[in-house]
């Protein structure tokens, strides 16, 4: 592994993310385009947030439980 | 500065009811808890409505007041001091589970949603919380740090631990249930 390697892997995260720096970012695209071990790092963290993502945010709150929450607003005064 | 009002809360507050429930599912593990919570949450975020500060993130105001209050008079479990934090550099640099026999991380498709969640759930609080706001959720770095109350820096180590954590669990997983064989691939 190379200088360049161990330094894209150190970001790779925060590039995932979309929270590095525009520069930095198209470095590790850069990179990523050339090493296909770095490649498949940020795979298997691709595919390791898209399983919690997919499988884990699609619930969403039960009715019962929303008109629970909008009847106790109701009885409370209004805010200022 | 726009004087806080009822249909300014529905409009800020209301869209986020269903993150706000699917957090409190993760933080309590139970669905009844999860519900009292939520109303809970909701009754505070609607009295302190005139705190929000316009402009600012109204999800991750809304989610330090479920955190808050999910501590404060829900949380049985002790946190356990978190140890560590200062290996993640090491760690970074370090190969993760399942490097060599199956880089890209395909078997994580092949495990079913029961598993996902006991793997999850097993993960110490800490951890847990900041896996569940950024990869299941999808909240920026900032966000987290607004509403856990903790430095970004914290996020992203507790973030990059959490994931290696759960990898592992999953890919012994995968392991024990020939999921993958520790041999095949490259």
């Amino acid at each position: 592994m190379s200088g360049d390697c161990a330094k894209v892997r150190e970001q790779l995260m925060d590039f995932l993310k979309q929270e590095l720096p525009a520069d930095l970012a198209a470095q590790v695209r850069h990179h990523l385009d050339d090493c296909s071990p770095c490649e498949d790092c940020a795979e298997y963290e691709r595919r390791f947030v898209a399983l919690l993502q997919q499988r884990l945010s699609g619930e969403c709150c039960p009715s019962t439980v929303r008109a629970r929450v909008l009847s106790a607003l109701r009885d409370m005064t209004p805010p200022a | 500065m726009t004087v806080p009002t009822r249909a300014g809360f529905d409009q800020e507050i209301l869209p986020h009811l269903d993150l706000l429930y699917r957090v409190a599912l993760r933080f309590t593990r139970e669905p009844a808890r999860a519900e009292d919570l939520v109303q809970d949450t909701m009754v505070k975020a609607y009295r302190n409505w005139e705190k929000f500060e316009p402009g600012t993130s109204a999800r991750a105001w809304l989610l330090a007041i479920l955190r808050n209050t999910f501590i404060n008079a829900y949380r049985r479990e002790k946190r356990e001091p978190i140890s560590m934090e200062h290996d993640v550099l090491d760690a970074q640099a370090a190969a993760h589970p399942g490097e060599d026999s199956d880089p890209e991380g395909a078997f994580f498709d092949k495990i079913v949603d029961e598993r996902i969640l006991k793997a999850l759930d097993t993960l110490p609080p800490e951890f847990r919380e900041v896996m569940v706001l950024s990869d299941v959720e999808g909240l920026p770095y900032a966000e987290i740090a607004h509403a856990l109350a903790i430095p970004v820096g914290t996020v992203k180590s507790r973030l990059f631990r959490a994931r290696r954590l759960m990898q592992t669990e999953l890919y012994q997983h995968a392991l024990e249930t020939g999921i993958i064989t520790a041999r095949s691939g490259r």
